[in-house]
């Protein structure tokens, strides 16, 4: 598959690389070393952080790992599930990751830390809405969001929406009811994803967003 | 095959045939007061812990066991892939067969069907896993992957009676919910059950919670619920429901959801058919009360919790106060099969310090909590002797 990279999105990918990591990064949960002194062991294990966060997070929480006390026979187990499963990860770099994940959580580590939420505490605490905004919005088109999707999502988010490699699902997500989230994460990016502000503006959010409605009700049907 | 419709006797239903004889329970319907009717005063927050963010897995809190049905904003949140994007369609649900679809129902169309509620403990599965020595990998549930609620909607029976066409030959139904996996390659959700159970009278297709039309992330606006089984099987968004000969393909029938009929140790691996589905849950019982790692004070102590069964009913439940020797607590409430009993005991501890209280219930067939439940590799069901640690100050 051709990546197609306008100017434009290049120097929005190297933004969104740079500012998206620490800005999508809860503040009060992190994948911890077990307390390396070194500041280059350091630094090798925040860009393996990144490599998680890039291949892994892209479909589910960091809580789903660092609650986990596994040996390493184990966590080779189960990187080797998630890669039969959709996830990414290089080949050449399980077995960094293999090594970061049992010793910052093996069996010798520490009871994990979990976050204890009520309410609206959490970002994915999402309910549906009373109303759900109405197949087309107001103003937008999805023939012009079917163009634009194709061209600045496809590649990472599959030809339909139904994810791939690189990028999760999108068709029938609960985000598409929740129009002006949906502008802001693509907006500001979040992790691998690039920031689109440089490149989409709101309406053209706004279209790709109707067309992904119209994708998901054509979904619905088959 | 035949059908034997439902039996209609005028407030008694007999509530979950099986094949051990149960005590015959009142069948509660909409509106009719009674203990277990009583909604509970719903917190307009609940404290959860994450499990994970992304799909949402959040574990109740063992403190909010102290009522007989658990409030939404406390109840436990789990799914393979998240919620769909639920309302930009009105809802259908599909019958069919492995010839194709029968009927396509909208959800108006179950209101000519009766409705029944009644309460049931939904578990999941894997509730306890991160309890098992050694460690399995999955997701790390203590204690509170568990609740209770009253659930509102229509007989799976009567949707398949109505809707499905001729049975000869089927003997499994599937349950496809809207839910997607993040990644074509990822096995998508489904379940596949016997059509024994399937009729049987206690399985619903829900629409309401605990009064209330049923939230989004609970399955709104329609779910599985299949008393006294693992919540594996409680499908959420269900789409479709397929009549077939055969069980449903796919990883989560075929391969994920099973367990050894016999213990295996870790260093075992088990054939194919040496392996069966996860079924009915276990006998189990929680402390809500004291709060584990909680200080209290020194004077008497009310200690509380829940209690329940897969198949039969809890009968005995027991604390330790004293690491050796085993007391009756009392039941609050009856018996009554798929939800579970409050229990209490009244203990005054002899002086401050720390102390450790167990809990263990027993069933109507004969089975008791032991203190670790036989690993098996995936953490399914683990029912060891509840213990809280606490001070006495």
């Amino acid at each position: 598959m051709r990546l197609i990279f306008p100017p434009m999105l290049a120097l929005a990918v190297l933004v969104g690389l740079i500012g998206a990591e620490k800005s999508r990064l809860p503040a009060t949960v992190h994948l911890n070393a077990s307390g390396l002194q070194n500041p280059e062991e350091q630094r090798h294990d925040e860009i393996t952080k990144q490599t998680i966060s890039a291949y892994c997070l892209s479909c589910h929480g960091e809580e789903m790992i660092e609650q986990q006390r596994l040996t390493p026979a184990q966590w080779k187990a189960e990187i080797e599930k998630m890669v039969s499963w959709g996830a990414a990860l290089p080949a050449d770099q399980h077995s960094r990751v293999i090594d970061y994940l049992s010793r910052s959580f093996g069996l010798d580590a520490p009871r994990p830390l979990v976050r204890i939420v009520d309410g609206d505490g959490l970002e994915g605490l999402r309910l549906s809405p009373e109303k759900p905004p109405p197949h087309l919005l107001p103003g937008t088109s999805a023939e012009r969001g079917a163009d634009l999707y194709t061209r600045n999502c496809a590649n990472c988010h599959g030809s339909r929406g139904e994810g791939n490699e690189l990028g999760p699902r999108l068709a029938n997500q609960p985000i598409l009811l929740h129009p002006a989230e949906f502008v802001e994460v693509t907006s500001r990016g979040r992790r691998r994803m690039p920031a689109s502000s440089g490149v989409l503006n709101v309406e053209q959010c706004h279209d790709i967003l109707s067309w992904l409605i119209r994708q998901t009700l054509t979904e619905l049907q088959g | 095959m035949t059908l034997e419709p439902p039996s209609q006797c005028s407030d008694r239903r007999q509530f979950l045939k099986g094949s051990v004889a149960v005590a015959s329970t009142v069948f509660l319907t909409k509106g009719r007061a009674s203990e277990s009717a009583e909604q509970p005063a719903a917190p307009e927050s609940a404290a959860r812990i994450v499990r994970n963010s992304r799909p949402l897995d959040l574990e109740t809190p063992v403190k909010y066991f102290d009522e007989f049905l658990t409030p939404i904003p406390a109840f436990f949140v789990r799914s393979h892939f998240g919620e769909p994007a639920v309302g930009l369609a009105p809802w259908t649900l599909t019958v069919e067969s492995p010839a194709g679809v029968i009927q396509r129902i909208r959800l108006a169309q179950l209101d000519a069907l009766e409705r029944f509620e009644f309460p049931a403990v939904l578990q999941c599965a894997g509730n306890g896993r991160a309890l098992f020595r050694p460690r399995i990998p999955g997701l790390a549930w203590e204690k509170g992957a568990v609740g209770n609620a009253s659930w509102s909607g229509v007989r799976l029976a009567d949707v398949i009676m109505r809707f499905g066409g001729v049975l000869d030959g089927v003997k499994h139904v599937h349950f496809y919910g809207l839910d997607r996996p993040p990644s074509p390659k990822t096995p998508a959700y489904l379940r596949s059950i016997p059509i024994e159970r399937a009729l049987d009278t206690s399985t619903l297709l829900a629409t309401h919670m605990n009064g209330v039309p049923l939230p989004v992330l609970h399955g709104g606006p329609l779910r599985v619920v299949l008393p006294g089984w693992t919540g594996n099987h409680w499908i959420k968004w269900v789409r479709r429901i397929v009549l077939s000969p055969v069980e449903a393909p796919g990883f989560y029938q075929q391969t994920g959801y099973k367990m050894p009929r016999s213990p295996l140790t870790p260093e075992q691996s088990p054939p194919p058919d040496a392996l069966q589905p996860v079924t009915w849950q276990n006998v189990k019982s929680l402390i809500a009360l004291p709060h584990h790692d909680s200080r209290v004070k020194l004077g008497p102590i009310a200690i509380q919790g829940v209690a329940w069964t897969g198949p039969g009913l809890v009968e005995r439940i027991e604390v330790s106060c004293d690491g050796t020797t085993w007391q009756p607590a009392q039941w609050l409430g009856e018996a009554r099969a798929g939800t579970w009993r409050l229990w209490r005991a009244d203990w005054t501890p002899p002086r401050a310090g720390m102390y450790s209280i167990r809990s263990r219930a027993t069933d109507t067939n004969g089975q008791t909590q032991p203190d670790a439940t036989p690993w098996n590799k995936s953490g399914y069901l683990w029912n060891g002797v509840d213990h809280v640690t606490f001070e006495v100050v």
